[in-house]
């Protein structure tokens, strides 16, 4: 990954993976694109047609692949596209985020959130807060550490 | 309250004044309802006295611009002073030293300005409990005020003892 | 692999903020793409065309695109690749518009981040396989939720349109809002001479079925197959029975009961039939008043009724409906007064809501059109009219604008004037709003025409002054203070989302916004769709809207449900979940994990228990996916492989 300065604060940029349901949270960030809400750029978006497809694993995954934060976000509970999806969600997440620590990994490193289509504000707001939490964490491994593969 | 009251004011009829800023800002002051407070009212209720319906409950009346603009405060003040009479009161309640030396000391300058015949004693709420619970009006400083309000409390009384079992078993009740 | 990938500079869009060549230059060196470029406007007819060619040119057999939002022109790109001989599900979509240029902190960020999406997108494309649609056959049914005039209208047209329509509506009579309504802007025409003649069309139409009185109680299926479970609410009265004669309401000992037609401007009868134009036209029975429910005894109206129809012993009763799509018009409600203490918040009865000064102006309320004020009955000579009372407001958390407020101000105040010669009327606006067709010129009849006196300004305050209203408020044209001393006020209460308009939407499966209003599919283009196929929208369920637009919207409800269920069969989306019947173990954690019922455990001819998916049923969610300890059941398109690809892309460098 090459380091990149960012404008404003001069921080270098940190890998945040975000998975993000199709009906609420990823329409919540185009919302907040269309209205043109500045974010921090350091979140890289996976979209998955709900957040109960979130698989506790890919978290994990992706933390121990070098990533420096992972968001997940889905519709609010009780307006879930698929009725009862986010409930699974918010069961195993929460399960996920005690379970870190045991493997080694700060649980404020991964945040689970529900944003709707129409909240664009939120959206901007929850980005920005996550990635301030994460740089004030730093980054998950110290540079030598990174195994770079290619 | 109620339960401790020993002297009924027959001759009042109070209009409670709370005053711009006792309740406002709601966030700040996180007391009673901003538009429409009912504590004083609940107050002068359990003290046996009489209210009156007074929608200047909140009204500015201009005391903080008593010394740069006088004409202004004379004029807000005879608006909360005739609302309160209009509304059948015959007394103002009151929770706030300002409003009360606003009120009382400014009606002579009130009535001089504008032609009025304001003579409405203003008094602390808390005064007015005092009374109530059988204090004499000098140990609550009431000849202190500029309007007089003996005319008002001479008629109190010991309160009627309606029924007496009935306060001992509310005593027994809430003890 | 031969991955095809188009950088779209959307004109300035993307191009603005995003070196679009170098991103096209960095992705021709990943792995397995054989061809990548950047192109003005991808989505025109021209680029869809140079996709189509480079398939062909270059012999790609997997696309991706940069361009925006996948929720916006996946489906377009999609086709595009077919057309051109690819499985649709060989496309992949890399949003660097709505999550990057529009949003990002400058371009070298911003192209770093592109060409990450970028990556993503092609690790993504390279592990997706073709998916193939089959079909299924629908319902060729419709159910409207609400019959106010914006369901109504939906109603007609899909039953004129041939199909089977079934009508829901809550309260006991058909036609919503506007049958409160006096007369319509900006044309002063009789609400209910307008309205009646569709309610009778509704009632009489061959093809409409309606249950009046009666809730959605549970939604199932899937687009084209929904299974509707209906909650009939217990009137106390056989409708069946009941000819509407009235006798019950004449003879009724309550009589103050709240009048929720007339929005209690003046008391009714416990058992009553809400309006003389009321359809169907039965009586119902308000237990919260009943003294038959309360008390225990009474029973008058049974004595009364000359048919026999009173029945106190009803029941909730259900029944099922199976429909192809279902449109949803349950239009709005108004803001509760106890909102606005600082202009009383209910307590003082001369200052009361548009909608309760419409029942005093119509000739078929309770004062038989005669303006009397609630107090004393007296006749107002100055009435104010506030407008904006909650809208517009962040504080109370109406921060929109309700839209028909400004209009109808100046109509009950030109009627007010007709009614009261002599009279004045007085308006404190905010702006006003009169955008429609014919609106501007009617709100300047009201102030050039009727002399009714705008202030630009907000009320402070309203309080009681003998028995007059004192109306303070600001004129901030004058940059003064302004009082009025008024009869009557009518406080133009904000339209908010209508009770209950939460729980539908959970039923549904549809989205609301956080106002409580139901959310388009797209602002723009697809303004009557929901995210749930086969739900539509229409009226002011959507967001407050005046009588047009809602018939408008209406009718373009309709139209969506009847080009959805003019085919025989649908095709169904080929992403969904599928067994790896040789991984399975047989647990069925995904049988009861699916929302939707979709799996069913199947034994193979070998005698080994495995899970199965019912194709029709299932909807996509991947629940089960991330449920199987094993990862035998994946959802197609989604797979456990094709998303950690996606990680890999930006974690693993």
């Amino acid at each position: 990954m090459p380091d990149i300065e960012k404008k404003e604060t001069g921080a270098k940029e940190l890998r945040i993976v975000g998975f993000l349901c199709n009906w609420c949270s990823y329409g919540g960030a185009d919302t907040a694109g269309v209205a043109r809400f500045k974010q921090p750029t350091d979140l890289r978006i996976v979209r998955l047609p709900c957040s109960g497809r979130v698989d506790p694993l890919f978290v994990v995954k992706a933390l121990l692949s070098g990533a420096d934060g992972v968001l997940v976000s889905g519709c609010h509970p009780r307006d879930c596209h698929y009725s009862e999806g986010n409930f699974y969600a918010r069961r195993r997440l929460e399960a996920l985020k005690r379970f870190l620590p045991f493997i080694g990994i700060d649980d404020k490193r991964f945040h689970y959130t529900w944003v709707s289509a129409s909240e664009g504000q939120k959206w901007q707001q929850t980005v920005t807060d996550f990635t301030r939490q994460i740089h004030e964490l730093g980054p998950r491994l110290a540079k030598e550490e990174i195994v770079v593969e290619r | 309250m109620a339960r401790h009251v020993t002297t009924s004011l027959p001759g009042l009829r109070i209009a409670p004044y709370y005053g711009c800023i006792l309740n406002r800002p709601p966030k700040l002051a996180c007391f009673d309802d901003p538009e429409n407070p009912i504590s004083m009212d609940r107050i002068l209720a359990a003290a046996g006295v009489e209210g009156a319906d007074f929608a200047f409950k909140l009204e500015c009346c201009g005391a903080a611009f008593g010394v740069p603009k006088k004409e202004m405060v004379l004029r807000l003040t005879a608006k909360v002073l005739s609302m309160a009479v209009d509304a059948g009161a015959n007394c103002i309640a009151v929770a706030c030293p300002l409003c009360q030396q606003n009120l009382d000391l400014r009606q002579g300058q009130v009535n001089a300005a504008l032609g009025t015949s304001f003579d409405i004693p203003i008094l602390y709420f808390s005064q007015v409990l005092g009374l109530a619970y059988g204090y004499s009006p000098e140990a609550l400083g009431i000849q202190k005020h500029i309007v007089s309000p003996d005319g008002l409390i001479r008629n109190r009384s010991p309160k009627q003892v309606e029924a007496g079992a009935s306060g001992n078993s509310e005593e027994k009740e809430t003890a | 692999m031969r991955v095809g990938v188009f950088i779209c500079h959307c004109g300035n869009n993307i191009a603005g903020t995003v070196d679009v060549a170098r991103v096209a230059e960095e992705t021709r060196k990943l792995p397995g793409v054989a061809y990548a470029t950047d192109y003005m406007y991808t989505c025109s007819e021209p680029g869809q065309d140079e996709i189509k060619q480079a398939i062909v040119r270059e012999g790609l057999n997997r696309v991706v695109v940069a361009a925006c939002s996948p929720r916006m022109h996946e489906l377009t790109f999609r086709r595009t690749v077919e057309k051109a001989g690819l499985n649709r599900y060989f496309f992949e979509m890399a949003n660097i518009r709505e999550h990057i240029s529009w949003v990002g902190e400058g371009k070298e960020a911003n192209t770093q981040k592109a060409i990450e999406a970028v990556r993503m997108a092609v690790a993504k494309a390279i592990r997706n396989r073709p998916l193939v649609s089959s079909s299924f056959k629908v319902n060729k049914k419709v159910l409207v939720i609400g019959a106010g005039v914006a369901g109504m209208q939906a109603a007609l047209d899909c039953a004129d349109g041939g199909l089977e329509t079934i009508v829901v509506e809550r309260s006991p009579s058909i036609a919503g809002m506007m049958a409160r309504l006096d007369k319509t802007f900006p044309t002063i025409d009789c609400s209910i001479c307008i309205l009646g003649p569709k309610m009778v069309d509704v009632a009489q139409h061959e093809r409409i079925r309606l249950h009046a009185y009666s809730e959605i109680e549970d939604v199932k299926g899937y687009v084209g197959n929904y299974q509707v479970k209906i909650r009939k609410k217990p009137t106390y009265v056989d409708w069946k029975k009941c000819t509407g004669c009235g006798a019950c309401m004449e003879k009724c000992p309550t009589k103050n009961a709240y009048d929720r037609f007339n929005y209690g401007v003046a008391p009714t009868r416990a058992i009553n039939i809400p309006f003389p134009q009321a359809i169907p036209k039965k009586a119902t029975i308000d237990p919260e008043f009943c003294r038959k429910f309360t008390k225990g005894k009474c029973g008058v109206c049974a004595k009364v009724c000359p048919t026999g129809a009173i029945n106190y012993e009803m029941t909730d009763e259900f029944v099922t409906e199976e429909v192809g799509a279902i449109i949803v018009a349950t239009g709005y409600g108004l803001l509760d007064q106890a909102k606005l203490p600082e202009y009383g918040g209910g307590r003082y009865p001369d200052v009361i809501s548009g909608i309760q000064y419409e029942r005093l102006l119509n000739a078929s309320g309770p004062t038989a059109g005669h303006i009397q004020r609630p107090s004393d009955g007296a006749e107002p000579k100055a009435v104010v009219f506030v407008s904006c009372a909650g809208s517009r407001d962040k504080s109370i958390g109406v921060p929109y604008c309700s839209n028909f407020c400004c209009m109808y101000i100046a109509k009950q105040a030109i009627l007010t004037s007709d009614h009261i010669p002599g009279s004045q009327s007085y308006v404190f606006y905010t702006d006003i709003r009169a955008t429609g067709k014919g609106y501007d010129e009617f709100t300047r009849r009201a102030q050039e025409d009727y002399g009714v006196h705008y202030i630009r300004g907000r009320v402070s305050r309203i309080y009681p002054k003998g028995n007059k209203m004192m109306v303070k408020g600001a004129d901030t044209l004058l940059g003064a203070q302004v009082e009025i001393e008024a009869d009557l006020v009518v406080l133009a209460t904000a339209a908010v989302a209508a009770p209950g308009a939460r729980e539908l939407a959970e039923k549904l499966h549809i989205s609301y916004d956080t106002n409580g209003f139901y959310v388009e599919s797209h602002p723009k283009l697809r303004p009557v769709e929901t995210n749930t196929a086969g739900v539509y929208l229409a009226g002011a369920a959507q967001g407050p809207k005046d009588i047009p637009a809602s018939v408008a919207q209406g009718s373009a409800a309709a139209a969506k449900a009847l080009s959805l269920l003019s085919k025989d069969m649908i095709e169904s989306d080929p992403a969904i979940s599928k067994v790896n019947t040789r991984a399975c173990t047989g647990c069925l954690k995904c049988l009861s994990t699916c929302p939707f019922q979709a799996i069913k455990e199947e034994t193979l001819r070998d005698g080994k228990r495995v899970a199965s998916v019912i194709e029709t049923v299932c909807a996509g969610c991947g629940v089960c996916t991330a449920t199987c300890p094993c990862g035998a059941i994946q959802l197609e398109h989604f797979t456990d492989n094709q998303l950690l690809a996606e990680v890999n892309a930006i974690c693993r460098i």
